[in-house]
């Protein structure tokens, strides 16, 4: 009886993921499951070093995420997409530092957001950035805002605010609007994902797999002016 | 969904300093606030007025324990719904609103654990049970603000204090309380076309200051019947709130500004079109009001999304609170039809062409005009309501033109000049970094531009408030300014009209699904307080 009960359900599930990539929303699908397969990329630039398994846990809690929101688990989807920013900040967090990373292997440090987004030492901050890629610290402010918002933004999710009762049904069935709000978080959420890894891999990383990872950069920060000379002076190199 | 904050009155104070962004400009403003000098704060709408009363307050607030300066907020912003057949009226009703806020905030702050006796004088009784409930004084307040209802009914003003037992009370207020000095900071002190309660205003101002109160008011740049006794410059610090839309900070300043309120996906489009942004920074004016509803309507911040929000917000919309005033104030019609025509069919065209000329020449560029000083005087009356909505602002007084000639230099606003451009997202930029204080056009003193003003010669007759405020009540919300999502709510809780607003209870918001305490109180205040801005105007 119980499994007829979830079947039901599992099979509403199947009806949501259907609609889901019907013809409205099927550019936006794509849009958001290009993003796993662009951290992906970064997954191989960074191959070899220690944070690298927090990056994977991230991009996993991403695909999780990604089903919740095709199946109709709206809440649990924003739990997930939270969970994708935080480890994936620690990542670059625990990357400047292998003593905390180790502890918290050993289940010694928990991964604080608040450290993660603190204005003088997260990996937002402009102390932190200027180390890695001092040309684009000036711009960090800006994004350690959209980080703050999105956060707070997919916690009124995660938390049950009463503004969210609104919008997501007691009944599992498919929402255009949340739909389309879990994309807009996710799009925030990738913007201030892909400049933090920017800022601390890009001035390390070699030249192979910098153009891999050009395209997926031009895309959404050519208006940063660090990111055009970025690319014009290594493309002056090559011309060299 | 973003649902800014248009209007200070929303925000908590205890919050108002999270949403602070201090320029020079308003250090200065805010530190002059806290002296012991009054102030008379003139701005034009939304420019920021009631914000840096707040902050003011909020500072003093906090650092009361040491300081011992007690700051008391206190808006007039229900000046239109007075109406009785007192000819002190208004002087009667601001002392009774100035005593019942005094007696709020000391309640509120913990000092009234012995009550002092001269606070009897400010509430109007001696009883001290009075002061657990409601005190006669602010039963009086109060009748006044419902008197719109039955303007016939007469009120026992015989609580009501003296001004100088009044200023005798609050100094042994602040004796027995150990208070060193009360600073008010009144709002919307004087309404924008009554007269009568500007003048009673003035003169109740100028009468209230002693060594232990000081008076500070934000006023619309058009107020000016000051009363017999007031005079400016003399009898307190006329500041102007003008901020520097060419100062090398103004765009990262009001990015900030609307940083503090926007959600993720508008901080990421201004991070993504910066020009675009410091297009709508520009247009704005320096209005932080304008532009966080110019953001709110082109959330996308793309070229298209600003090109479609210049032409129509400031072609159209940002006239309609002017044109409302003519309604609104039928004896002024005349004189604010002619301003639009003036500013939309005269100035902004010519400053236009010349701009298009200037530009192509790669020379300086111009959104100044020049007035002569002997001008008539519905003229500049016509320019002092268009500097209330924001649509015109006086630059500089005193300044020659050709010839030598003394005159004023006024600035249009630039969303209304941008307005004029084919896509301003490419030009508008251009012609904003470009400006010279240098290039104006002039108007003489005669200049036959005038005439179709000067001929009408317009009957200023002082309205009738009842006439004009019913004919308010039944208009729908959708006049209010307010968000869209705002409006909404109104309507599906069946509140259609301001007078259902202005009757409405927060327990009739709550009955909106999910719509907690909290929210339905903000969401009340938002509506009474566009409500009060509406009718103030």
């Amino acid at each position: 009886m119980e499994k007829e009960y979830y079947q039901e359900l599992y099979s509403k599930c199947g009806d949501i993921l259907s609609e889901c990539f019907e013809e409205e929303y099927v550019s936006i699908m794509r849009k958001n499951h290009h993003y796993l397969l662009d951290i992906n990329k970064w997954l191989e630039a960074i191959d070899g070093r220690y944070e690298k398994i927090l990056l994977e846990s991230a991009c996993q809690e991403y695909q999780y995420s990604l089903l919740s929101l095709l199946q109709g688990q709206y809440r649990h989807s924003f739990m997930s997409l939270r969970l994708f920013f935080e480890l994936t900040l620690s990542s670059i967090y625990f990357s400047s530092n292998e003593y905390e990373f180790r502890l918290w292997t050993r289940n010694e440090k928990d991964i604080n957001w608040k450290q993660l987004v603190d204005k003088q030492k997260g990996v937002l901050s402009k102390s932190f950035i200027r180390v890695f890629f001092e040309d684009i610290a000036d711009e960090s402010v800006h994004f350690q805002t959209i980080a703050e918002k999105v956060y707070r933004e997919c916690s009124e999710y995660v938390h049950g605010n009463a503004k969210t009762y609104e919008l997501i049904s007691n009944e599992l069935k498919f929402s255009d609007e949340i739909f389309r709000v879990w994309h807009e978080k996710s799009t925030n959420i990738y913007f201030v994902v892909l400049f933090a890894l920017c800022s601390r891999y890009l001035g390390v990383l070699d030249k192979v797999h910098v153009d891999k990872l050009e395209s997926m950069i031009t895309d959404e920060l050519s208006h940063l002016s660090a990111i055009q000379a970025f690319f014009s002076s290594d493309l002056a190199s090559e011309t060299e | 969904m973003n649902d800014f904050f248009y209007r200070t009155e929303v925000i908590r104070t205890d919050e108002i300093l999270n949403y602070f962004v201090e320029t020079k400009e308003d250090r200065v403003i805010i530190d002059t606030l806290k002296s012991h000098n009054p102030v008379i704060l003139i701005g034009s709408r939304g420019i920021g007025k009631s914000f840096l009363l707040r902050v003011a307050q909020r500072e003093l607030e906090l650092k009361f324990d040491e300081s011992r300066i007690l700051p008391i907020y206190i808006t007039f912003h229900k000046s239109s719904l007075i109406h009785t057949n007192d000819p002190l009226q208004f002087q009667h009703w601001m002392l009774s609103r100035i005593c019942s806020f005094i007696i709020r905030t000391l309640r509120k702050s913990g000092l009234l654990s012995i009550i002092p006796f001269s606070l009897s004088i400010l509430a109007g009784s001696s009883d001290s049970k009075d002061y657990i409930k409601e005190t006669p004084i602010e039963k009086i307040s109060k009748e006044f603000e419902n008197s719109w209802q039955a303007p016939d009914n007469q009120i026992d003003i015989s609580s009501i204090p003296t001004i100088d037992k009044f200023k005798e009370a609050i100094e042994d207020l602040c004796q027995e309380l150990n208070i060193k000095r009360i600073i008010l900071f009144i709002d919307e002190a004087a309404h924008i076309l009554i007269p009568e309660q500007q003048r009673q205003f003035f003169t109740l101002f100028r009468d209230l200051h002693n060594p232990f109160l000081t008076c500070n008011a934000a006023v619309y740049p058009g107020v000016t019947s000051y009363g017999e006794t007031f005079q400016p410059i003399h009898d307190a610090s006329m500041l102007t709130i003008n901020r520097d839309i060419w100062a090398e900070d103004y765009i990262s300043n009001m990015r900030e500004i609307v940083e503090k309120q926007a959600e993720s996906s508008i901080i990421k489009n201004i991070q993504q079109y910066g020009q675009n942004f410091a297009t709508l920074a520009y247009a704005a004016s320096g209005n932080p009001r304008l532009l966080l509803k110019t953001i709110d309507r082109a959330p996308k911040i793309n070229s298209s999304q600003v090109n479609q929000v210049i032409r129509e917000y400031y072609r159209e919309d940002i006239w309609s609170e002017h044109s409302n005033l003519s309604d609104k104030y039928y004896g002024h019609k005349e004189i604010i039809d002619w301003g639009r025509r003036f500013i939309e069919e005269d100035i902004l065209p010519t400053i236009k062409t010349k701009n298009d000329e200037y530009l192509q020449l790669d020379k300086k560029t111009s959104c100044f005009f020049w007035v002569h000083r002997d001008a008539p005087q519905a003229v500049v009356e016509a320019l002092r309501l268009l500097s209330y909505t924001g649509i015109v602002n006086q630059h500089s007084s005193g300044i020659k033109g050709t010839r030598s000639e003394i005159g004023t230099r006024y600035m249009v606003n630039l969303g209304s000049l941008f307005s004029f451009e084919k896509t301003p997202a490419v030009s508008a930029f251009e012609i904003a970094k470009n400006i010279s204080i240098k290039r104006m056009t002039e108007f003489g003193a005669q200049h036959p531009k005038y005439d179709s003003l000067t001929k009408i010669v317009p009957k200023l007759v002082e309205a009738n408030v009842t006439d004009i405020l019913n004919a308010q009540l039944v208009k729908p919300v959708a006049v209010l300014d307010i968000t869209e999502w705002q409006k909404n709510k109104l309507i599906k809780l069946g509140l259609n009209t301001i007078g259902d607003v202005l009757r409405s209870t927060e327990t009739t918001l709550r009955k909106a699904y999910y719509v907690g305490e909290k929210r339905a109180r903000r969401m009340r205040n938002a509506a009474i307080a566009a409500v009060y801005e509406y009718l103030s105007g």
